[in-house]
Formats: structure tokens, sequence, C-alpha cells
């Protein structure tokens, strides 16, 4: 069996949890059910199928749109939190599709950051650019984020001129967006390209500029380097021929066909999309059939993603029960997956962006802003790297969890039961889970305390629950102090459902199922993806 | 000469009074000089290191003003060279940049050692890259998983966490203030350090139950390995989170640091502190300052003693000066020593309104215990590296080797886990070595010298063999090297020599003893129990 062979079969519960783990925002145990039963190619074609484009982010003070409108600095940093909170949202809202976890995917890849770019309507474009290119083409996709502008003032392309160069692009371009370093073989030689193409690269990139009317970008003949670049034997010795006027522009379009020619290339967007999706650990077997067959497939489709995540979430290799719950869950993941599944059962309601958008953004907020102290912060990425969980060895994704980050995961989730407050157009308002309305829909039969606490868990954690971590929850969790717990949480159960008016009949039951719920969500497993 | 006459020095000068040292009652010396010494070794353990991250690679040329090459500098470096009647002159070849003059006073009063030209062979231009070097301490085209602080600690901790804290080690062994942990602290197989991003997020550590939820199932494969790495760094903050929220209650700055928020640096240093204030027996910490990449806005055009570089040393000098008055202010200036790193200089030439990534930078430490003053000469703006680049005078790893010898009295065996290979030391600190220099054993190639019964409680033999007659001067040191007192000197015989020693009045620890022959020295080490 090759590990990148169709698996054939219908989804089962693990696998549809699975896939919709990974893949989605959405992992809840409704849409569980729905995958259930469905074969993968279906499964897949409903993750990747388009969805209309969403509409660019609204001031709910104004009502009006600002992305189309002259840089305020008065107002840059709210419009920054605004489309933070729109983002968030999109998120949240993603359902069954795969486009926000590549929108945030290629975040991750392609940098620019707040701090750095400060401007907001350079990054909604930028964002709209990743959204777009989701499941797009990937050589296009770096074209234009080449000259993006908020990538321009980023990583300082906007300065790169022929009296000034400055490589800070023509570096990262290929060292972190395109080919990546190999070894270094010798000075300045990273196998795949050398300090000689990180000089080349800037001078073809010379005479980009970010326009801050309009937040677009253009090219300036005049800052361009006209002589010819030669490039190293890591590309074939090269020429990039050199152009003068308008046509100097045509210089970046070869310079990205260049690198795209090189087999590495693609090579290194699988392992970014590998690493992304499915495991940070890479070894030579992974590298060879996994990696080798995604990079194939991606050259074969002339630089479209689509066919290659067709073709690894469909693989038997992605299914593989090893590779279930063999990452650490990022935090935009916990938080945003983890308030969608609990979504239907606010009290009060989470406001609709309709009713009350202000309200609604702020809600979003607290999810972004969880997000942010437990080190995933968007658009406010630590450097030009990415998180640090995706490439540094040896950790990698169990860099998400210390002492102080695992302290803000937790606080995060148990807030979703003591309740968080925002403000609302009804003022500041707590929102809480009703843990028994959800409950009910998840369990047939609640006085049953071991078939309670397997259901309250079960969609949850990365990895099954023990028989033996069952039973402690059922023991010493649900009903803890009991000589006998199951009959003792039977009873309050009974209790509760005979008189579901009486405050502390049912407070004595809402308390309980919070604390397994809030002590599920702190173990390990749920710490999983 | 009689033995008897031999011995003169630490044995016959015991009188036997007792003294609560360390936790351990002990005989000692009343008023004895040699005491204090002894006293100080104890405190060995004690001893601090606080690692300054530079991220983005600082501009060492306008951080330290070539002032011997002025000409060229303001030929090259348009775009960010501050003007000279700003420049603080630190000495007759070197400036500061005015931001970084609050530098100055450390340096007056010999708190503060830099070192030029700090770099390695075949510098790798990739922040990433260069950076994991730095923290690995590895060769540029070496490919390490581990952190030359996590090596450090891992030695001396070979079971963490297995085991941790217990009643010797009750504190984190290592602490990173921020956010991720940085590979620096990456031991061999699991992070040695723990992070703290500010005290007050810490106090909502989980409390109560640890969520594993029962007898903990043995799971294998990716997601067993990540069960059991949450399990282990839930267990560490439980276990640790008592201890630091007293300590931190406990601590108390003394200095005045600037208000919350205004220097991410001073925040970070503030805690750290704190929290040696309060007694946390941790030795190594981590602190970062970012954003030194300044390929644009180095400098402001119109004013270009301001800007991104201007503000981030504004932050660097500010926050080094205040917690040092802090540590002097507590009376810990002793323990604690502080280096700065940065993952690479920035290139002579200017390129926009700004520096591209370069090679060579200086490096600073700072505190009591440095000697003070300039190693190394200012970079040459001319004679540069082919690509236009500063010229290396000292390896990183010098400094690396230098402080865990000269600071955590890292022997010869420990030296080579952590940095792999020998590096020549530098003279950074008042303390020295344990380690002699290679040569120094060259002439006493041959003969031996060892104690028995050790470790010792009271009276021990000094047994060694001479393989010539001539004078001998036989010296104990504490564990930092220092000399506490002859044991004897004189002439002696050719052939086996046998020395009483009485240890008696020694606190327990660690010492050396040193043989000076005519054809060179040999020492040994005596481990003092009871």
């Amino acid at each position: 069996m090759a590990l990148m062979d169709a698996y054939t079969g219908t989804l089962d519960e693990q696998r549809a949890r699975h896939l919709l783990r990974r893949a989605t925002f959405a992992p809840t145990t409704d849409n569980i059910k729905t995958f259930t039963g469905r074969s993968a190619t279906t499964a897949i074609t409903i993750l990747l199928s388009a969805t209309p484009a969403p509409s660019a982010p609204i001031d709910p003070t104004t009502n009006e749109q600002w992305h189309n409108k002259p840089y305020s600095s008065e107002k840059d940093a709210t419009y920054n939190e605004y489309l933070k909170s729109w983002w968030t949202g999109l998120m949240f809202n993603d359902g069954t599709s795969l486009r926000e976890k590549m929108t945030l995917f290629w975040h991750n890849l392609l940098v620019s950051s707040y701090p750095a770019v400060q401007d907001a309507r350079y990054l909604y474009r930028q964002n709209a650019l990743l959204r777009r290119f989701a499941f797009g083409n990937v050589r296009t996709l770096l074209k234009e984020i080449t000259i993006d502008p908020a990538m321009l003032r980023y990583l300082n392309g906007n300065t790169n001129t022929k009296s000034a160069i400055n490589e800070n692009y023509g570096r990262e371009l290929q060292e972190l967006f395109t080919i990546g370093k190999g070894a270094e073989v010798s000075a300045g030689n990273y196998t795949n390209y050398t300090e000689q193409d990180v000089r080349a690269a800037a001078r073809v990139l010379t005479g980009w500029a970010d326009v801050a009317e309009n937040a677009t970008s253009r090219f300036i003949p005049e800052n361009h380097v006209t002589e010819d670049k030669q490039f190293s034997a890591a590309y074939q010795n090269t020429v990039i021929r050199g152009r003068s006027g308008a046509d100097g522009a045509q210089e970046t379009d070869e310079l990205l066909d260049m690198i795209f020619r090189q087999p590495e290339t693609a090579r290194f967007f699988c392992r970014k999309l590998y690493v992304w999706f499915v495991g940070t650990e890479i070894d030579a077997t992974i590298e060879r059939e996994v990696i080798g067959e995604l990079a194939n497939t991606f050259r074969g489709s002339n630089w479209e993603i689509k066919p290659v995540l067709e073709l690894l979430f469909k693989s038997q290799h992605f299914f593989d029960a090893a590779n279930m719950g063999a990452m650490v869950k990022n935090p935009i993941d916990l938080v945003v997956s983890t308030a969608q599944y609990f979504s239907k059962y606010f009290t009060p309601t989470i406001p609709s962006q309709v009713d009350d958008l202000a309200g609604y953004f702020n809600v979003m907020k607290w999810l972004w802003q969880s997000a942010d102290a437990q080190e995933m912060g968007i658009l406010n990425h630590p450097n030009v790297a990415g998180w640090k969980a995706y490439y540094q060895t040896p950790q990698f994704d169990r860099l998400w969890i210390n002492a102080a980050t695992l302290a803000s995961r937790n606080d995060f989730t148990d807030k979703l039961f003591a309740g968080f407050t925002v403000a609302t157009k009804q003022g500041m308002t707590r929102f809480a889970v009703n843990s028994i309305a959800f409950t009910k829909d998840v369990c047939a039969n609640p006085a049953n305390g071991d078939d309670l606490v397997d259901k309250l868990s079960i969609d949850l954690t990365g990895v099954a629950l023990t028989q033996a971590q069952k039973l402690y929850l059922m023991d010493e969790v649900l009903a803890p102090g009991f000589f006998n717990a199951r009959g003792a949480w039977d009873m309050n159960w009974s209790f509760y459902v005979s008189d579901p008016n009486n405050a502390a009949k049912r407070q004595a039951v809402q308390s309980r199922i919070d604390n397994v719920l809030k002590f599920v969500l702190q173990m390990p497993e749920t710490h999983l993806v | 000469m009689k033995r008897r006459d031999f011995l003169t020095g630490l044995g016959s000068a015991a009188i036997g009074l007792p003294l609560v040292l360390d936790g351990f009652t002990t005989r000692a010396f009343a008023e004895s000089p040699t005491l204090k010494h002894v006293a100080a070794l104890a405190a060995a353990q004690d001893r601090v290191l606080v690692l300054i991250q530079l991220s983005g690679g600082n501009d060492g040329i306008n951080t330290l003003i070539p002032l011997d090459q002025l000409s060229t500098y303001y030929r090259i470096r348009q775009a960010v060279a501050i003007p000279e009647n700003r420049i603080v002159k630190l000495n007759d070849a070197t400036g500061l940049h005015p931001r970084f003059a609050p530098m100055k006073s450390l340096f007056d009063d010999g708190n503060l050692t830099i070192v030029n030209g700090v770099s390695y062979p075949t510098v790798n231009q990739s922040h990433f890259r260069s950076t994991d070097i730095w923290f690995t301490a590895s060769e540029s085209d070496q490919y390490l998983s581990s952190g030359w602080l996590g090596r450090f600690v891992n030695y001396e901790a070979p079971n963490f966490p297995t085991g941790y804290p217990n009643d010797k080690a009750p504190d984190p062994l290592a602490i990173e203030i921020g956010g991720a942990m940085s590979l620096t602290l990456q031991g061999n197989t699991n992070a040695m350090g723990m992070t703290i991003r500010d005290l007050s997020a810490f106090e909502q550590l989980v409390s109560g139950q640890t969520a594993t939820g029962g007898s903990v199932a043995q799971r294998t494969g990716k997601a067993g390995n990540r069960i059991d790495f949450i399990r282990d760094v839930q267990a560490q903050s439980q276990k640790y989170s008592t201890r630091i929220r007293t300590v931190a209650d406990k601590g108390r700055n003394k200095a005045q640091y600037p208000d919350k928020g205004k220097n991410p640096l001073a925040d970070q240093l503030q805690i750290v502190a704190r929290l040696i204030a309060g007694g946390l027996q941790t030795r190594v910490y981590v602190v970062n300052l970012g954003g030194f990449d300044t390929h644009w806005d180095q400098a402001v055009p119109t004013d270009l003693t301001t800007g991104i570089h201007a503000n981030l040393l504004g932050y660097l000098a500010e926050g080094m000066k205040t917690f040092q008055q802090d540590l002097k202010l507590l009376g810990l200036e002793n323990r604690v020593l502080g280096m700065t790193i940065s993952e690479f200089g920035r290139r002579p030439a200017t390129s926009s309104l700004g520096t591209d990534h370069g090679t060579a930078g200086p490096m600073f430490l700072f505190g009591a215990p440095v000697r003070g003053g300039i190693i190394g000469k200012n970079p040459s703006l001319t004679d540069l590296l082919p690509d236009g680049n500063l010229k290396m005078q000292y390896d990183f790893r010098q400094l690396y080797t230098s402080v865990l010898s000269q600071w955590f009295q890292a022997d010869t065996q420990h030296l080579n886990t952590v940095m792999m290979k020998s590096f020549e030391q530098l003279p950074l600190l008042t303390t020295t070595s344990v380690n002699e220099p290679q040569n120094a054993f060259g002439g006493a190639s041959g003969m031996v010298i060892r104690n028995y019964p050790n470790p010792c409680a009271a009276t021990t033999n000094i047994e060694y063999t001479l393989p010539q007659s001539g004078m001998v001067r036989l010296t104990l040191h504490d564990a930092l090297g220092r000399e506490i007192a002859t044991i004897g000197s004189g002439y002696q015989s050719e052939g086996k020599q046998l020395v009483a020693f009485d240890a008696s009045a020694l606190a327990q620890g660690a010492y050396f003893y040193r043989l000076q022959t005519e054809r060179g020295m040999i020492s040994g080490q005596m481990n003092v129990v009871r």
C-alpha cells in the first residue's frame, strides 16, 4: 500500500472527526454526524467547494466600509481591530469549508504584520488576496504577493531602488516563501540558492512601490536596475535580461518563473502543507512517498493547489490512525473551533452581524485576543518566518504549550462556562454556555453518568479517552465524593428533570456538567488535533 | 624538612567555632578572612546569568561608533550616521550612540565589558539560521537541536524533568521571560526552562487538580508523545507555580523602573530582579528585545539620532542600567552577570534608510562581576570581507565558554559537553576559571595527585609522586579557583609524598588543591561532605 493511495471506504465517525478537525473550524457533533458514512471524495468536494468572497469589513460606528477610503491615522488602529474581528468571524462561520484554514495557512507562510505595515487597508487587501487564492494557483499568488502593497512595506520592497538596494524581500522570497534554504555547502551557498541570488533577486525587484492613496502598488521604472541579473548555478546560471521603462516589471515575472522551475520549489510548498495539515515530523519515508507524490501533482497541475489538497486529504496516509491527534492544536484553532463547537448553546445568543455588528465584533475580538494571549496573534506574527510551531525543530507544535500558554488556554476554555463579558447593544453582556442544553443534544440519556461523560468528551478530544479516564471523569469529576457516584448522579439528574424550573436543582447538575466539560477541555488529549 | 614543618596554614589555624553556612552547620575559623572565601564559595551555586537576546541583528557600528574612522563612517553610512557633535565619547577611539549614553557610567564604573567583532566563521545571513547558530552554539554548517544553555543545565540535571523539583533544586532550572521558549534552553530531549510572561498572568496558573484524568494510560506514537509532553508541562507548572508565587510576593524591586509598557526590556528585567531578590534559585534567565532588523527607518532622516534603532538602544541602555541599579540596591550585584547576544551585526554600507544583514557585532557583558573595559579593537570599516561585511575578531563561542567556565565554574568535561570543542577563553570576569589552561599541565605530565578518603569529612591524605626533588607549593582553592590557603611549601624529595590535611574546618562543598612544582602544576578536587 502506498501512503498516497486514496482511502476508498466511507468515513466512519473517527475519520470524519479527524478530517473536520484538521480541515475546518467546525468539527461540531452535527457536522461529524453529517460527514460520517460519506466517501472521502464527497467529503473533500464539500471542503473544497467555492464560496462567495465575503464583503469587506464595515465600521460598526458608521456602517460604512473603510478599506476604500483614505488612510486615517486616527482610526487605523481601530480598523485593524475590525479587520481581525471580521476575519475571526469568517473563520468562526466557515462551516465545513477548507477556505479559512487555507487562508490562515497562507497568512503564516506569506507573513505581514500590522505593527510593521501600519495600515489596515493594506492588510485587508492582502487578506482578501490570500483568501482569493485559498485553493488557487500558487505561482500567480506569489506574483501577486510580491507586489502586494502590504508586503512591499513589510519586507521593504518599497525602498528597494537602484540607488539603494534593499535585499530583504529578495532574500525572504527565496528563503521563506518559495524554495527554502538547503544545507550551506560553502560560504553563502545554501544549495537551493546563494547570496549572489539574493543580490540578483533584489536587483530584479527594484522599482516597486506602494501607493498609499489607494492602497495599491506600482512600478517606477526610474528606480529599476536595468542591467542584466546573473544568477548562480543553483538556478542554472540563469540571466534575467535587464529591461528598461515599464518593461522592467516583467523581470519580476521572470524571477518567479525561474524559481518555480526548480523542483525543490514544489517540494517546499508541499512540506509546508504537510506540516500545517498532517504532522510536523517529516521523515525520509514521508519525504519520499508523500512530499514527492504531492510535488509531482503540484508540478503536473501547473501550480494549482487544489489537486494537491485533494490528493492529500483523500490519502490513506492522512487517515492513518497514527496521525490522529498527532499535533498540538494551535491557539486560533482552539479558540475558534471550541467556541464554534458550543456556539448554538450560548446564553444569551451570540449577536448576529445584522442586528448588532459591534456586539458581534466584540465577541470575535474576545476570541482573537484569547489566541493572542496564547501566543498566536493574527496580523501580529513574531517575525517573517511565521509562528515558530511550524518550523522550529525539535519542538514544533509542542511550542504552543508552556506554563504561560497552558494557563491562558485553560483560562479561555474555563470562561466559556464561567462566562465572558463583552459590550453589546444590550450593554455589558455576559455570555456562557448553557451546558444542559448542550447535554440534551449530545446525550440521549444523561441520567447514565458513564454514558454522559463519554458523550460530553468524545468530539472534543483529539485522541479517544481510555476507559480509566472516563471512569475518572465519572467518579472524580462528575460526582466526586459520593460512595455511589452513579446513583448520586442519576438521582440529581432526575430531581432536575422532574422540576426543571427549580434553580437549585438545575444548578446542581449544570455545575457538575460544567466541571466535566472544563476538565475535559484541559486534558492533554483535548489539546491535540 | 619535617612533615610537621611542612604542614602549616589551614589545619593548625582551625579553632572550631560553629557557624551556620548555607544551611549546614560547620566549624569555622574565627574572624578568618579565609572563611569569607569559603562562605563565598558556598554562594557559587547562586550565580545567575541573564541573557538578553537582541533579535533581528543589532547594528553594532551605530551602537559603538568608531571615532578613529569617522571620515569613512560618514562616507558609507549617510542614511544612519550620527552627527559628530551628538556622539557620546566613551574613550578616545570609541563613541556611543546618544541613546546608548547611559552605558557610559556603567562602563566608567567597571561594570561593562565590551567585546568587539564577535561573530563566527562563515556567517549565515538568514535570521533564523543565524539565530539557531547562536542559540545552539553550532558550527555554521552543523545542525543541532539543543541550545547551549539547555545543554549546560541538562548536564547538571540529566534526568530532568523526572524527579524535579526536589529539595536541592526547588526552582525552575532556567526561565525565559516571554511567549515561546527559545532554542537556547532546549536540552538534549526536554526543554530545560519554563516560560513566564508576566507575574500577574502567572498567578492565574491552573490551581488544584491536574487535568490528566486518573491513572495515566501509557500511549504511544506521536499523539502519545504529545500527551506526555503536555502532562509534564502541567505537572511542572503545578509544582513550580506555588513556589514562584511565594518568591514573587517576597521579592521587591528597589530601583525605579520605567512604567510598565514603556520599555519592553526593562519590564522583563524587572521580573528577573524580583525573582532573584525573592530568593528563586534559578541560575539562567533569558529575556528578549526584538526589532533590530532595521532595513528601513533605522533612523529618521530629519534627525538621525532618532528612529527605530535609537529607541531600541534607549530600551537596552535604560533596561541594563536600571537593572544594575536595582541589583546594587538589593545587594545582589555580585551574584548576577548579564550578557547580550544578537544573531549578526549589520552591513557597514547603508541601504536606503537602513542597513542590511551583516556579520560581526559587539557583545556586552555587564554587572559587578565583569572586569570592565573593551576587548578587541574597533571593527575596520575598510578592511572588509569580500561581501562588504565586517571581519570577525572573536568567536561568540569563546564568550560562551568563558562565561560557563569563569562564571559557572564548569569543568573541562562539562564545557566539552556543552560546547563540543574547546575555545580559547577571554578575560571577561573578575572571577576565574577552575580550569587550568591546557598548557599548564604540560610540564607536569605523568604526575598524578589524589586525596583519600574523598569525599572526606575531616582528615584526608593528599598523595603525589615527584619525579625529581625540588621546591614545591601545595595550595587550597575554592570552587571558583581562588586560593584559600597554603597547605605547605618548601623543598621536597623525589618520590611519593603524603600530606595529611584536616578539612574539618571547611564548609561542605568542592575544593581544589594545586601542586606547583618546577616541572609544572597539577591539581585535584576534594569534596567535603558531612
